[in-house]
C-alpha cells in the first residue's frame, strides 16, 4: 500500500477514532479525522481522500446519510466509502449497502482484514477510474472541448480503436439534447463521463431536461425533409450505429427529472493500445 | 473550421478544414448557398483537411446538394478521410453524393 494512501476516518468516540488512527498511521497512511457526519461530508468534497472509514452512529448527519450524499454528487461519488460499525446485525449491512457504500466492516477491528478490503477497494476504484466533464451550461460552442476530453479520456484509458464512434456519439446526443433544453427551464446536458470496464467503453451522459429515449427516434429516409430541421433523426441514427448498446433512464431527481443515457462500445483496445485494467 | 473557395474555369472548389459540427454547420451552408446563388452550381467539396464531421455536415451536404441539383449543377466530394467517409457510408450518403480519390479528379468530372 503506497505511503500516500489518504484515509478519511469519521468516528465521534474519541478512543476508537484515534487508536484506529495510530494503527493505520503505523502502517503508512496518512489519516485525517473528522468526528461529526457534516464535517466529514464538507472534508470528503474538499480533500478528496482516497477512501473513507465511516461509522454509522455519528452526531449532526449519520454516516448512512453522508454515504448517501456523497454517492450521489458526481465529484465524489467514485471515492470508496466503507461503513465501520459495531452494529453487525445482517440488517445494517444490507442498510449501509443500500445507502451507497462500497463496504462494510464491523468493531472491533480486525486490522488484516480491514487492510484488506481497504486495498481491494483502493485498487478496484483504480481499475474503475472514470472521467467525467461537467457541462452545466453546455452550449454549442463547447462540442469541441467535449470531443478533445473524450478523445483525452479514451487514450488514458485505453480505449483507442473507440475514439472516433464515441466521439460522434456524444457530439451527436449533445447537440441533440441542446436542441430539446429549455433555457430557464431545463438546463440540458449537465454531464458526460466515460469509464472503462474490462474491454467495454461505458459513456454516460446525462441531462436535466425533458425525457426524450433516442432508442424511440425514428430513422430517417433521406428522401424526407430531415434535413431542414435543425434537430434530426439522422444524429441518433448514427449514435445507433456507434455504439453495441444503448440504454435510457429517467428519474425524478432533487432539482428535476434527472435522464441518464449509457453508451456501451465493446472490445475498445487498439492493437496499440496498453491495456488499461486487467 | 475554415473555409477557402478557389474557381477552376467553371468549377468552384470549396475547401473545408477542421470539423463541421453543429456549431460550425451554419457558416458552411451559408458559404455554398452563395457559391449556388451567385450562378455557380458545379461545385467541389474538398474535404482532404475536414477531420471530423457530425449529421450536421451532413445536413449541409444535402442541402447544398439537393439546391444545386435542381439548378441544374452538382455537388462533388473529394479526399475523404477514413473516419468520416466511415460518417457517410454509415448514413448512407455515398451513393447519392459523388466521392472522388483527389480534388483534380473531382474537377475534371464535371463536363466542360
Amino acid at each position: 500500500m503506497s505511503a500516500a494512501t489518504r484515509v478519511l476516518l469519521v468516528d465521534d468516540n474519541e478512543l476508537d477514532r484515534e487508536m484506529l488512527s495510530r494503527r493505520l498511521a503505523r502502517r503508512g497512511f496518512a489519516v485525517a479525522q473528522s468526528t461529526d457526519g457534516a464535517d466529514a461530508l464538507a472534508r470528503a468534497q474538499r480533500e478528496r481522500p482516497d477512501v473513507i472509514l465511516l461509522d454509522t452512529s455519528l452526531p449532526v448527519l449519520d454516516g448512512l446519510a453522508v454515504t448517501r450524499t456523497l454517492k450521489a454528487d458526481p465529484a465524489t461519488r467514485t471515492i470508496p466509502v466503507l461503513i465501520l460499525t459495531a452494529h453487525a446485525l445482517t440488517r445494517h449491512r444490507e442498510e449501509a449497502l443500500a445507502a451507497g457504500c462500497d463496504e462494510f466492516d464491523t468493531k472491533p477491528v480486525d486490522l488484516d482484514r480491514l487492510l484488506g478490503k481497504i486495498e481491494a477497494l483502493i485498487s478496484s476504484r483504480v481499475a474503475r477510474q472514470e472521467f467525467e466533464l461537467a457541462l452545466t451550461p453546455l452550449t454549442l460552442d463547447r462540442l469541441g472541448e467535449i470531443r478533445e476530453f473524450l478523445a483525452r479520456s479514451l487514450s488514458a484509458l485505453g480505449c483507442g480503436a473507440a475514439t472516433d464512434a464515441l466521439v460522434l456519439a456524444v457530439d451527436e446526443v449533445c447537440a441533440n439534447l441542446v436542441e430539446h433544453a429549455e433555457v430557464g427551464t431545463f438546463p440540458g446536458p449537465t454531464r458526460v463521463a466515460v469509464r472503462r470496464e474490462g474491454m467495454d467503453a461505458i459513456l454516460t451522459i446525462e441531462d436535466r431536461g425533458r425525457p426524450f429515449d433516442p432508442a424511440d427516434a425514428p430513422v430517417p429516409e433521406l428522401s424526407s425533409d430531415w434535413e431542414r430541421r435543425q434537430v434530426g433523426g439522422l444524429g441518433w441514427f448514427l449514435v445507433k450505429q456507434m455504439v453495441d448498446e444503448l440504454t435510457y433512464a429517467s428519474a425524478p431527481g432533487s432539482d428535476g427529472m434527472v435522464n441518464r443515457l449509457t453508451l456501451i462500445k465493446r472490445n475498445v483496445a487498439s492493437h496499440d493500445d496498453t491495456v488499461a485494467t486487467s | 473550421m475554415q473555409i477557402s473557395i478557389v474557381q477552376h474555369d467553371h468549377v468552384t472548389v470549396v475547401a473545408i478544414a477542421g470539423s463541421i459540427d453543429a456549431l460550425t454547420a451554419d457558416a458552411l451552408v451559408t458559404a455554398l448557398l452563395d457559391e449556388l446563388q451567385a450562378g455557380r452550381t458545379c461545385l467541389v467539396a474538398d474535404f482532404a483537411a475536414v477531420e471530423y464531421t457530425s449529421s450536421a455536415g451532413l445536413r449541409v451536404l444535402l442541402t447544398t446538394l439537393k439546391d444545386a441539383r435542381q439548378r441544374g449543377g452538382d455537388l462533388r466530394l473529394a479526399d475523404i478521410r477514413p473516419n468520416v467517409r466511415q460518417v457517410l457510408e454509415l448514413s448512407g450518403f455515398t451513393s447519392i453524393l459523388k466521392c472522388f480519390p483527389a480534388r483534380d479528379a473531382a474537377i475534371a468530372s464535371f463536363p466542360k
